[in-house]
């Protein structure tokens, strides 16, 4: 029984082949190949290749393998599976993981949206300072330095 | 490089409490949504149930006016996401706002609310969020200590608060077949008065609320509910279940808690002959049928527990986590009945449990679970 692939390209117009198992984890894609269903080639005009590269990494990994024995993952391949994870966001660097946020969620792949946002919060944000957030995120203070002071001090508690 | 704010809201909301507070300082917008109810929502379905590792607990002593918040750090179970919160520097400040106001007691929390009670004459309350440091203070109540405080109930819709009711009851049980509370309730922004049939005494009560009803044990050997939401005039009394071992103060120890949104008994047993380690059974009251159904019976022996570990709650999410007290190391651990891992916390030189306090009465602990959750502020009353 042959298995069924699909044609991404990416924004920059690289090509990628994968199994549609492998695709199918995003949630956006089955209506893009609804919608176009002409054309074997579905194109993301919003990731580059490179992101789209390490989506399908992550979604290779992922996949759910149903072939006949049935045997769902055993808990200690979901061990794996974390550990992979946790390697895999590790090695990336801030742009990228901004950008494979970003995919995630125009994807709708939902384990690794929840995984870039999890490493977010915990890497970049969690024991950050106020100002570092900011500079992080990108983020204009609009607060007046009254208006700063007294969410401060309702939140003292935090600052310790 | 910019996120879109719906990006940012769900990265916000995988932070820790702590870290989440911090951050409302970053800008206007944070602040705005941190503070709404969609974020309420995220927040609570993000927060798994495995996710709270430190134990904060209140800890009633009738006998003194040494009741307070307190945080237990243990590390069980590990994955957790919001385990690193460090709740210890807001009770350091509800500390200082004792100091400050004087003798203040912390005296039952629910749902992340807080009931406190100023200890001069005219009592005055108040109730608060201390992760929001929100507090309001009651209308005055004419109690001269004729009335105990019997607790704080709550009733909550999709993680919102809807409404709370403190509950006095009188001290003076005058031998008629009542009882008779003083309720204050947000939704009328008043106290007033209402009494329930009751059969029995009343006793000493370390009332557990769950879901707009008080529970609490009876020394005739029954539980005692009432929903202070409904228009019941009286109690429902419920029978222990049977084969209990610690029905008696001689031969056991009854516990009461509560666990993944039921009320929990734990029946701790002794038995002499067969090991120094206690037998507990832990029931869990099933709402619709009012009757019990048993989650554990294990002999804490088996998991390398000795007599001087005593029971003294069950993890509010999770049934299998038992907390115990070690009177010889002197501090709390936590114990996951079901994969046999413990974690202790701290040793407490000076704890004002006596040894076998855990023994002798029942233990005054109540879960605290630190919520988002706004104080509903009182609406002036129209003369």
């Amino acid at each position: 029984m042959s298995k069924k692939n699909i044609v991404l390209k990416s924004s920059n117009g690289i090509i990628f082949e994968v199994e549609e198992a492998v695709a199918l984890q995003s949630e956006t894609i089955p209506y893009m190949i609804e919608d176009d269903c002409a054309n074997d080639t579905i194109p993301l005009a919003n990731v580059t290749g490179d992101i789209l590269a390490l989506v399908i990494e992550y979604c290779k990994k992922h996949v759910v393998v149903a072939d006949g024995d049935g045997g769902g993952s055993s808990s200690s391949s979901q061990e794996d599976l974390k550990n992979w994870d946790a390697q895999f966001m590790n090695d990336l660097d801030q742009s990228k993981i901004f950008n494979l946020l970003l995919a995630a969620d125009f994807l709708n792949i939902k384990t690794l949206f929840d995984l870039t946002c999890q490493f977010v919060a915990d890497t970049m944000i969690k024991g950050k300072s106020v100002e570092e957030v900011r500079r992080t995120l990108n983020i204009e203070k609009d607060y007046t330095s009254e208006e700063e002071a007294k969410a401060r001090q309702e939140n003292e508690w935090a600052f310790k | 490089m910019n996120l879109p704010e719906d990006i940012e809201i769900n990265i916000i909301a995988r932070l820790p409490m702590q870290s989440m507070a911090r951050f409302k300082s970053v800008c206007r917008g944070w602040k705005s949504f941190t503070e709404s109810k969609f974020f309420r929502d995220l927040y609570a379905s993000n927060s798994s149930p495995t996710s709270c590792s430190n134990w904060s607990i209140l800890r009633r002593d009738d006998l003194s006016t040494h009741s307070g918040l307190e945080e237990v750090k243990l590390d069980l179970p590990r994955q957790s996401r919001h385990g690193t919160t460090s709740f210890a520097s807001f009770f350091t400040e509800i500390k200082g706002m004792y100091n400050k106001l004087d003798t203040h007691k912390v005296l039952a929390c629910t749902d992340g609310l807080v009931l406190l009670r100023h200890n001069d004459l005219p009592l005055r309350y108040y109730i608060g969020n201390p992760v929001l440091r929100q507090w309001i203070q009651l209308p005055a109540v004419n109690n001269d200590y004729t009335y105990n405080e019997l607790g704080l109930v709550t009733r909550m819709h999709n993680h919102t608060l809807l409404c709370y009711k403190v509950v006095l009851i009188e001290k003076e049980w005058s031998g008629s077949r009542t009882y008779r509370f003083l309720i204050f309730s947000s939704d009328t922004g008043e106290w007033s008065a209402k009494q329930v049939l009751s059969c029995p005494c009343p006793s000493t009560p370390n009332p557990v609320s769950l879901n707009g009803k008080l529970h609490w044990f009876d020394p005739t050997g029954r539980i005692i509910v009432h929903d202070f939401f409904s228009n019941d005039d009286q109690v429902r009394a419920i029978s222990l279940p049977t084969k209990m071992q610690g029905s008696t103060r001689s031969s056991g120890q009854l516990v009461c808690t509560t666990s993944q949104g039921s009320f929990v008994l734990i029946d701790v047993g002794v038995m002499e002959d067969v090991t120094k380690s206690y037998n507990v059974r832990i029931w869990r009251l099933k709402c619709d049928s009012w009757s019990w159904e048993k989650a554990w019976d294990i002999n804490l022996a088996s998991l390398g527990l000795g007599r001087n570990c005593v029971p003294m709650a069950i993890n509010c999410f999770d049934i299998d986590i038992i907390y115990l007290w070690d009177y010889y190391s002197k501090c709390f651990l936590a114990c996951n009945l079901r994969t046999n891992t413990k974690s202790y916390g701290a040793r407490k030189e000076v704890y004002p449990f006596k040894d076998t306090l855990c023994l002798e009465t029942w233990p005054r602990l109540s879960q605290f679970v630190p919520s988002l959750q706004v104080v509903p502020t009182l609406k002036p009353k129209l003369i």
